[in-house]
């Protein structure tokens, strides 16, 4: 799908996440597409997640807001489905730094809990998805905050029966999806805000 | 009762924002948190909290503060969000009447923008089936996140997905429309319910059909495990229709070949005791010996079964094997209840089977009178209503008493008449005091069903809609002959 390698690039690199987009772009990006880009982007609550989120997509490039805010609900909902991916691999002991979940039954029980819970966090994105391509823009903010909603699950789960063994990268993987799922809301409201007398912009 | 879609025209985009908040907060919540409610709906200026007063008001939303300030979507709230979906996506774009109850589903008709009508079977299986799962405590245990939509949601997509599979393969199954949440929507079956029909043209061959049926779907890898008269469909021109699959499993599930054989046991009683087949057509005894004897039973372990070929359909439609698993759990926990009922059926049975016909009727008897209890405007017509389905049941098989038991529930004081009918409440009601949740699980379905009638008389804006509901009632069109008719008239 369109989305498809971009996001997935965009998954291995975590790092890149909070990078600023390179100086000198290899494809020079038309002024107007950029313009639209950043002033898109300076409506939500992270400039800079929401300008790498949406560079890593080359069809932004071309792309109007609403074509903008489905892409930034495909990276949210890529990202999802890796962090689940993530967290069924520390439960099954095949990640890394699985050893300290080892021999912890409560552990791994846990993880297996978050599996499903960024599931359904990439279930709702991708409901989100269906909901924007009928311009349904309400019940799609609905689903997108519904999304970000389900990770907190995960983290309350360890916060209750193992708060030190909360893995440093499904707290990172946490946080990454909630900005990336705010700046999706952000945008969608863009077109939910009407050219009359409502300003959302704060 | 009907259920008006113009209803849905009286809430706004919002109210339907915050029901979907409530939906997807009942994935982790049984009572989801106010607070919860307005973070996924994200309304401003505190607007999530008008909206839930108007939802509760119209009770779409059931609200519980025993130890937060929590709600979650009642039966109507979630018949608005699968009605709502289906509408926007064109499959219908009105509801009519109500023209089935079945113990898990009610069925309403609907229409599309050209005319055509369609059947829409909203799953429930709260109504009946949740009191028996909740009596399995280990079950509740390994589940935390159980609840009634869920299970709803799940035996509506597999029945989806097992309806568009079973007609693909040329299977005589209502045509597969669409599904969303637990509703889904079907070709409309013309005829009646099997049970309900006195006589027939062409017995015998009525018979070879539906036994070939039960044959065919073994031969592509699955059992019925509810094969009955209640389950099948008759037009006038006598063609046969299968209109309900919940309980369909493969051949290769432990119990594949219990479940095979009671379901041909079905089809020999009912065939034998109300169209009077001959004992060469309905023998008692198998006769597995000779294979090629015509009027020998099917024998399971004869079936050739063809390779995986349903698997591969039922992949395509969406069913997973996460879905199966997940329904297995549940069907499992049926499966055992079933196999323990059947003993009991058995041993009654050969002491004397004037009684066991007794008790079936006063079972089915209660189970109606459950469902219908809401509807106080039909007290008139629920006192002979009663009696009349007794009456059918005399000349039912036992596999009724076995629907029952599958999911038995508590019976309602003040419709019965006769004494014996008397005793037997009497022993339901002692089961009741046994199992206070049993009680409390009815109690719950009679108020939901309260719940809805009155939202839609809100909805309307009239005190109390016109409502008119008969259980185990399908209203088909044209007659098979004057009795047929008669006995359609009583319904």
């Amino acid at each position: 799908s369109r989305s498809g390698p971009p996001s997935s690039k965009h998954g291995h690199g975590g790092h890149a996440k909070r990078a600023p987009p390179p100086a000198s772009p290899v494809v020079p990006v038309a002024p107007q597409a950029a313009a639209l880009v950043r002033a898109t982007c300076n409506s939500t609550a992270y400039y800079d997640v929401c300008v790498s989120a949406l560079a890593a997509d080359p069809s932004s490039t071309t792309a109007d807001v609403r074509g903008l805010s489905a892409i930034a609900v495909s990276v949210a909902a890529a990202n999802a489905s890796g962090a689940a991916q993530a967290a069924a691999a520390l439960a099954n002991g095949t990640a890394p730094l699985a050893a300290a979940a080892a021999g912890d039954g409560t552990v791994q029980a846990l993880l297996r809990a978050c599996a499903g819970k960024y599931g359904d966090a990439r279930d709702a994105l991708a409901a989100a998805k269906e909901s924007m391509g009928q311009q349904d823009y309400d019940l799609a903010t609905v689903h997108v905050s519904a999304g970000a909603e389900y990770p907190q699950v995960c983290k309350a789960l360890f916060r209750r029966q193992r708060p030190g063994a909360y893995p440093a990268e499904l707290a990172a993987r946490e946080e990454a999806l909630n900005k990336l799922c705010s700046v999706a809301l952000d945008i969608i409201a863009l077109l939910t805000s009407s050219p009359a007398s409502n300003n959302n912009n704060s | 009762m009907k259920l008006d879609v113009n209803a849905l025209r009286y809430l706004s985009k919002d109210d339907f924002r915050v029901l979907t908040a409530v939906e997807m907060g009942m994935r982790n919540h049984e009572i989801v948190p106010a607070e919860l409610v307005d973070r996924i709906a994200g309304l401003k200026h505190g607007g999530t909290y008008k909206v839930l007063r108007n939802l509760l008001k119209n009770k779409l939303v059931h609200h519980d503060a025993t130890k937060y300030d929590g709600y979650r979507l009642t039966y109507l709230g979630y018949d608005f969000l699968a009605i709502k979906t289906l509408v926007n996506r064109g499959v219908f774009a009105s509801v009519g009447r109500q023209i089935g109850v079945g113990k898990e589903s009610d069925i309403f008709e609907v229409a599309t923008e050209d005319g055509t009508v369609l059947a829409m079977k909203l799953h429930r299986l709260g109504r009946t089936s949740f009191r028996a799962v909740k009596s399995k405590r280990d079950y509740l245990a390994h589940r935390r996140s159980f609840n009634w939509l869920y299970l709803s949601r799940l035996a509506a997509l597999k029945e989806f997905a097992f309806m568009k599979a079973l007609g693909d393969h040329g299977f005589p199954v209502p045509t597969a429309v669409d599904c969303n949440r637990h509703c889904v929507i079907m070709s409309l079956v013309q005829g009646y319910p099997l049970v309900q029909v006195k006589e027939l043209q062409n017995p015998d061959d009525v018979f070879d059909t539906i036994l070939g049926l039960v044959v065919r779907l073994a031969e592509h890898g699955l059992i019925h495990c509810d094969f009955n008269e209640f389950n099948i469909m008759i037009d006038d021109d006598e063609k046969v229709t299968m209109i309900d699959f919940p309980q369909m499993v493969s051949v290769k599930h432990r119990n594949a070949q219990m479940f095979f054989d009671r379901d041909i046991e079905c089809i020999y009683k009912f065939f034998r005791k109300r169209f009077h087949l001959s004992s060469e057509k309905c023998e008692e005894q198998d006769g597995s010996d000779i294979d090629d004897d015509e009027n020998s039973r099917p024998s399971f372990l004869s079936i050739q079964k063809a390779a995986g070929s349903l698997d591969k359909e039922l992949a395509a439609s969406g069913f997973t094997r996460k879905e199966q698993v997940e329904m297995d759990k549940y069907i499992d926990q049926n499966a055992e209840e079933e196999s323990s009922d059947d003993d009991s059926t058995s041993e009654q049975d050969n002491e004397d089977g004037d009684d066991v016909a007794v008790k079936i009727g006063s079972l089915k008897i209660a189970e109606q009178d459950s469902a219908e209890v809401p509807d106080c405007t039909l007290a008139s017509k629920d006192s002979n209503e009663p009696e009349t389905f007794a009456k059918e049941n005399e000349t039912s098989t036992s596999c009724s008493g076995e629907n029952n038991s599958i999911n038995p529930s508590p019976s309602s004081n003040g419709d019965a008449k006769e004494p014996t009918e008397s005793q037997d409440n009497d022993d339901s009601d002692d089961d009741s005091s046994d199992d206070p949740d049993g009680e409390d699980d009815d109690a719950l379905a009679k108020q939901l069903n309260k719940q809805r009638k009155r939202a839609i008389a809100a909805a309307h804006g009239r005190r109390r809609p016109i409502s008119s509901r008969n259980a185990y009632k399908y209203k088909g069109k044209g007659t098979m002959n004057s009795k047929i008719e008669r006995q359609a008239c009583k319904w």
